[in-house]
């Protein structure tokens, strides 16, 4: 029998992925199969009962993504305004692999629960440099030197994490690593991207995550930026609505589920919980121990403490899987701006003196609204910004929030409170300089 | 909001109002390299970490801020041929009102800015920002050395480029006393 070097996944997203022999030892590593105990979504299950898919699978969709981008991409016609950027054929083999693999390991450093608990990382760190460190440990390292032909971990790590998170020198990037990438972690047309918004999507059982990814990818061409002539991915005109589509799937994505303010209190339990079990409330940045850590082990220490009176996560466990989480209290009107801007700080600080520091919290977050701007190829071969060509993008607005939560044993009593105060709150100038 | 993040929302709105004024682009690379300056040279008090970047140093947490600031309507982003360009936006002078004493501080530092770098591109913003964090990283370099490295972190600014743009900022290193 023929020895098999391509081996097949089923995937609900992408029907099959295939996978090389050295993939698979990849994704037979211990550091990967640790993703199978994480939950992309953290505890989003507890408001989508589907929403249960872990970062494992993901990480397969974006490797399978990132394969079929790439091959776009260096693929003919090239554009020959961008041709000197491209090595030979056979060095185009080395880095369609550490693309692949790139992509494969992009979250190996997301801690339990992965977003919903970055918090609790050591101040200024992200996943990211765990995800690096991951990528070039011993271990990993063995791996990637005994590949035919082995494989750079430096290569592979800067495709996983991108230049924006990348925790070293950025110097270190050279603009073929800057293109590269863009295929995993772009903003406009990243495979992580895609692949979290058409799982996410499917899982947890909305629509709106939905785009046409097969149309957009077989439109990406790598063009020089209108602006800057730096090469950069790019689309023909034809694959504009399907860009579209991906802006706005995110758009509803962030409003509908990643911001949807059960899943956003529970964050804010979960982090209280994880400071109270790790060592010195910190989660440690050692990789060993990294890999110690699943959501398994977070969900079975919750369990007991939520049984125990005593345990110090004790509060966080209970209000976290007895479903007494923190309720809205307040989200300011456009009215309430107008007379104060910092509105929802004035709400917090008067709720927090008149019901106790434990029982307030402020959460807030924006994710920026400026139209995804990208290089466009139109049919007259003209590169123009995607802001001409599109009727969409910069109609797209900011997905954001800004609240205040109580606990909901005092929500009633908050309500009533806030009710009869709340115009006097609101002319509270909290940060003023003297004139 | 901390006094902090709306300290460096009246200092980006001022900006955004003086190009405004001034009738030109303020797209993000503008403000980014605009608060780079303030805060390298001048001292000004923005926050805001920067690292270098695919056009120069350029922050994330600024980034951040200026979603929020447009989330509060305190700016707004207007399509532009290329890119957006950021305008006032309706509760800016909220904003404004709070930190006169910043402002009025700050704003001769915000009248270079409109001088120097208002009326310059992305392309030319980026070989001055660049030689600016070179010059802070490696304070004992000398200009010829400076160079080689910002054409080897930026390979399509050329050596020619790279020497004009660390001999301009030397200049207002100079002129400023912050050398």
């Amino acid at each position: 029998m023929l020895p098999k070097y391509e081996h097949e996944i089923r995937d609900p997203i992408h029907t099959f992925i295939r996978v090389s022999s050295d993939e698979r030892r990849v994704v037979d590593s211990r550091a990967f199969q640790r993703l199978r105990h994480i939950h992309q979504l953290a505890l989003t299950f507890l408001v989508y009962p589907g929403a249960t898919h872990r970062r494992f699978e993901h990480c397969l969709g974006v490797m399978d993504l990132a394969g079929r981008i790439f091959d776009v991409i260096t693929g003919q016609p090239r554009h020959p305004d961008v041709q000197q950027i491209f090595p030979s054929e056979k060095e185009l083999d080395y880095w369609r692999t550490v693309v692949r693999m790139g992509a494969l390991c992009h979250d190996l450093g997301h801690i339990p629960f992965s977003h919903g608990a970055e918090a609790v990382l050591p101040a200024g760190t992200h996943h990211e440099q765990l995800s690096v460190d991951v990528i070039l440990s011993t271990e990993m390292r063995t791996i990637w030197s005994t590949m035919k032909p082995p494989i750079e971990p430096l290569d592979v790590a800067k495709v996983a994490v991108g230049l924006k998170d990348w925790p070293r020198d950025p110097k270190e990037f050279t603009p073929w690593d800057e293109l590269l990438t863009e295929i995993v972690t772009g903003n406009a047309f990243g495979a992580d991207r895609a692949d979290y918004l058409l799982r996410d999507s499917l899982h947890a059982g909305v629509a709106y995550g939905h785009f046409d990814h097969h149309r957009l990818i077989d439109t990406l061409r790598v063009l020089r930026a209108p602006g800057t002539g730096k090469p950069t991915i790019g689309i023909e005109r034809g694959g504009m609505h399907a860009a579209e589509g991906l802006q706005l799937a995110r758009y509803f994505m962030f409003e509908q589920l990643y911001y949807h303010r059960v899943r956003r209190a529970l964050d804010l339990h979960l982090r209280d919980f994880l400071r109270a079990i790790l060592p010195g409330g910190v989660y440690p940045l050692n990789v060993e121990d990294h890999l110690q850590w699943t959501d398994n082990d977070v969900l079975m220490a919750m369990a007991a403490a939520a049984k125990d009176a005593h345990h110090d996560g004790h509060d966080a466990a209970r209000r976290i899987l007895h479903r007494s989480f923190y309720r809205v209290l307040y989200e300011p009107t456009q009215d309430d701006l107008n007379t104060n801007i910092n509105a929802v700080e004035a709400v917090r600080r008067a709720a927090k003196e008149q019901f106790g520091t434990g029982a307030v919290a402020r959460d807030r977050e924006a994710k920026p609204a400026k139209p995804m701007d990208f290089a466009v190829l139109r049919d007259d071969g003209q590169i123009v910004s995607s802001l001409q060509e599109s009727k969409v993008l910069d109609r797209i607005p900011a997905a954001t929030f800004d609240r205040v939560f109580i606990v909901p044993e005092l929500r009633e009593e908050a309500q009533r409170w806030l009710n009869k105060n709340l115009r006097g709150i609101l002319q509270t100038l909290i940060e003023e300089e003297g004139k | 909001m901390t006094a902090d993040e709306l300290r460096d929302w009246a200092i980006l709105g001022r900006i955004v109002e003086r190009v405004e004024e001034q009738k030109r682009f303020c797209g993000e690379t503008l403000l980014q390299k605009s608060a780079y300056f303030l805060k390298e040279m001048f001292g000004g008090p923005i926050s805001a970490p920067f690292r270098i970047y695919y056009y120069g140093p350029f922050s994330f947490d600024l980034r951040d801020t200026l979603a929020m600031m447009e989330a509060h309507d305190v700016v707004q982003t207007v399509p532009h041929e290329w890119g957006a360009t950021y305008r006032l936006g309706r509760r800016y002078a909220q904003v404004r009102d709070r930190f006169p004493r910043t402002l009025q501080q700050l704003e001769p530092a915000i009248d270079w800015v409109m001088r120097e770098l208002a009326p310059l591109g992305v392309k030319e913003l980026e070989p001055l920002a660049t030689a600016l964090f070179l010059k802070r990283e490696q304070p004992q370099a000398n200009d010829e050395a400076l160079a080689v490295r910002l054409h080897e972190i930026k390979p399509h600014v050329s050596i020619d480029s790279a020497h004009a743009a660390l001999q301009k900022v030397g200049m207002w290193l100079a002129a400023n006393g912050t050398a």
